[in-house]
């Protein structure tokens, strides 16, 4: 599982956003606001990894439960599913 | 031909003559300093022109409002290079200061400009794309001759004091944006390059403009008091500096 390629996450004034570039950009001209944690996702994501893989990346950077983490995990892929934002 | 625009030596060679006229003002005929950076436009063949407008999008235009549009956008995306940034807004300046009024085009920014040159005696440089520039790290505001419709545009330049996104409503009322708002509203209203190296600059500039500047939402109806609640809330700290 990965997010699409030709996007860009960046830190800006103190907050978390992707946008589209390249091709992308042309056809697609939103952005994305994520919070600390979702930017975190959203990195890791870059990489082609498993649910499983992502869940150990959680539980090893933030003090949280398993269940928690899980139930975060599915809801933020489930929002790039909506979005169209998996590739 | 040279033309100095926002302070950039910028060179083009426009295909239409009313174009050329609209820059006249920019117009630079001295010599080039050399260590400065120097901007230079594409050229566009009348052939390339027609390509466009057999596209949809540029169906209904002009060759010669094809130029302007394409040229605008390449000036747009090139400043991004040295520390400058394009805000669809009508730019206007007061005591001194210029607060950009920002909304998509039809909205109505430059009605509300225009009410602060009647109310305060405020002077609009540009009305459509003024850009801010990074110099010495402060956002200064320069006019240019790419200025949308109405050509309204000055060679003037002027500190940024505020950035206001504008909304339609019943009543008139101004909110301050929290950085989330100010970022996504600011990355709606400019011209995002779709090369990653340039999208990268075109946030080193918002991230060190944005934390010297205040952002606003005014929701506005065409009433001149929607610019008399402005003025009051962007130019408020003046009044205790006596």
């Amino acid at each position: 599982m990965k997010v699409k390629d030709d996007f860009l996450l960046r830190e800006v004034a103190g907050c978390y956003v992707v946008v589209p570039v390249g091709q992308n950009a042309v056809d697609f001209n939103g952005i994305v606001n994520l919070n600390e944690t979702g930017a975190f996702f959203w990195e890791q994501l870059q990489n082609d990894i498993t649910e499983q893989e992502l869940l150990a990346a959680v539980l090893d950077k933030y003090e949280v439960d398993e269940k928690t983490a899980k139930a975060d995990i599915k809801s933020f892929i489930a929002k790039l599913e909506e979005n169209n934002l998996l590739a | 031909m040279f033309y100095k625009l926002c302070d950039f030596y910028v060179k083009m060679n426009p295909l239409h003559n009313k174009i050329c006229s609209m820059a006249e003002k920019f117009l630079y005929d001295g010599a080039i300093p050399i260590s400065s950076e120097c901007i230079t436009l594409e050229k566009y063949t009348r052939e390339r022109l027609q390509q466009y407008q057999a596209m949809k999008d540029y169906s209904h235009l002009s060759l010669e409002e094809i130029e302007f549009i394409l040229l605008a956008a390449d000036f747009h995306t090139k400043i991004l290079d040295f520390d400058a940034v394009m805000l669809h807004s009508s730019a206007v300046v007061h005591r001194g200061e210029c607060c950009l009024f920002s909304a998509p085009s039809g909205f109505g920014k430059s009605t509300h400009t225009k009410m602060w040159q009647k109310l305060f005696d405020a002077e609009i440089i540009n009305d459509d794309s003024p850009v801010i520039r990074l110099i010495d790290g402060k956002p200064v505001v320069y006019g240019s001759p790419f200025s949308g419709g109405t050509f309204i545009s000055e060679d003037k330049a002027s500190p940024l004091k505020a950035v206001v996104f504008l909304e339609r409503a019943r009543d008139n009322s101004v909110t301050e944006l929290n950085n989330r708002e100010a970022t996504k509203l600011f990355l709606l209203n400019t011209l995002r390059p779709t090369d990653p190296q340039r999208v990268h600059r075109l946030f080193d500039t918002f991230d060190t403009l944005y934390r010297q500047t205040k952002f606003f939402r005014l929701k506005c109806n065409t009433d001149k008091q929607a610019a008399v609640l402005a003025e009051k809330h962007i130019y408020k700290e003046n009044d205790y500096e006596g």
